[in-house]
């Protein structure tokens, strides 16, 4: 789980390298929705160049120590989401949805292990059942799905807007879709903690 | 007087050691006093179910004689910690999970709890959140050694008791959205509202444990 400090700064390097090219992808992307007169679109692009340009700042910190199962993850969900998802109209498939909150739940399993590494001690980590990591990981992604979820009802409630559309079966898909992401990086992580 | 103590001191002290020697050592007894207990509300709990299902049966009443059935299940699971060699769970927990049986089979689906009372549902939820999260503090305590939680910081217990409430609430969602799909089409009647409420109730009692546990992480 934990690197040495020349993988650390490799992993730096890959991750401004993933974000620099899809930032750069996301600008040329909105410059060409702008000019076709697309504007929801290029809106959606610009939200793009945001949530890549995050980690590309984030990788200029020198002693930040990056987990690139997250990062690489993250970016697979926003290509999913923004570009294949919003611009490319793949969310009107209704299953695309599904497999979005299914890869969303992995993002979330990988960021609970980030978490993990950073809030135990590294020498504190060696007596730990494996059943504590996986449900530790699991737990982390069901709950991250469920505030999801009560973002989205909120949202309805408060504000009127129709995000769980869908009804019951949505809401339903989606958690279901959500805990097995989790439980397969789950499953993972706590097989490599039974190993050590 | 003083005498007096010092045998009585002695006494205990060679009670806490070697163990009484009547009742055995301390934690021996422990162990038994829990698995007296497990059997006695189990077996009383299963017999008060059974009783009721061979009622409904004779009533024709399909629906209820069925979640009395469910219910005998529920109240046999924890027979099975008796074949455990450390039963590190401890009674309050036991008692927990019989109440929750009570409250949601018993009065809940039986009496018609349910129905009579909108704020019942919401109330068992409520419940079932702190209980699972306070499963989830003795499974923390039994699956990370001593020395290891001394190294972690609190944020992990407390995540890891709201993450296994909230895990709890959505597997059980789970179960009734796959039952109403398969069979009933009863469980989830109230629609995504109903859904949302419940699970709501439940992180707000997985919550309620997880800000103690993270107060006070040594000594949950």
């Amino acid at each position: 789980m934990y690197k040495k400090k020349e993988s650390v700064n490799m992993d730096r390097k890959i991750v401004f390298g993933i974000s620099l090219v899809y930032v750069l992808w996301m600008a040329v992307l909105c410059a060409m929705q702008y000019t076709a007169g697309a504007s929801w679109k290029a809106a959606v692009a610009l939200g793009g160049v945001i949530c890549g340009a995050i980690p590309l700042i984030l990788s200029w910190i020198p002693r930040l120590r990056f987990h690139l199962p997250l990062v690489i993850s993250y970016f697979l969900f926003l290509t999913g989401s923004q570009y294949f998802g919003s611009i490319r109209g793949w969310y009107g498939l209704g299953w695309w949805d599904t497999f979005l909150h299914f890869v969303s739940g992995v993002l979330l399993g990988f960021a609970a292990i980030a978490l993990y590494e950073r809030l135990v001690r590294r020498d504190a980590g060696k007596g730990v059942s494996a059943w504590f990591v996986f449900l530790f990981v699991l737990g982390f992604a069901a709950l991250g799905g469920v505030l999801w979820e009560i973002y989205e009802f909120s949202g309805d409630q408060f504000f009127g807007t129709t995000l769980q559309g869908g009804g019951n079966k949505d809401t339903m898909t989606d958690l279901i879709a959500d805990v097995l992401g989790g439980l397969v990086v789950a499953t993972g992580s706590g097989i490599r903690t039974k190993r050590k | 007087m003083d005498e007096f103590l010092h045998v009585f001191i002695d006494f205990w002290m060679k009670w806490k050691k070697k163990g009484h020697p009547i009742f055995g050592k301390e934690t021996e007894r422990g162990g038994k006093v829990k698995r007296i207990i497990i059997i006695l509300l189990s077996t009383g709990m299963m017999l008060l179910l059974a009783g009721l299902m061979v009622y409904f049966i004779f009533k024709h009443d399909t629906l209820r004689w069925g979640i009395a059935a469910g219910g005998i299940v529920l109240s046999a699971l924890p027979l099975g910690l008796l074949f455990l060699k450390h039963n590190r769970i401890n009674t309050p927990s036991i008692i927990g999970w019989y109440i929750f049986v009570i409250c949601s089979i018993c009065l809940g689906s039986i009496a018609g709890f349910y129905g009579r009372f909108s704020w019942w549902d919401t109330s068992v939820h409520f419940y079932k959140g702190i209980f699972t999260a306070c499963i989830g503090v003795t499974l923390y305590k039994i699956l990370v050694p001593e020395a290891a939680r001394r190294g972690m910081s609190r944020l992990i217990p407390a995540l890891f008791a709201l993450g296994l409430a909230i895990t709890g609430s959505v597997l059980w969602e789970m179960y009734e959205f796959i039952g109403d799909v398969i069979a009933s089409h009863t469980m989830q009647r109230g629609g995504n509202t109903d859904t949302m409420v419940d699970l709501l109730a439940g992180f707000f009692g997985g919550m309620l444990i997880a800000v103690y546990t993270g107060f006070r992480k040594q000594n949950v």
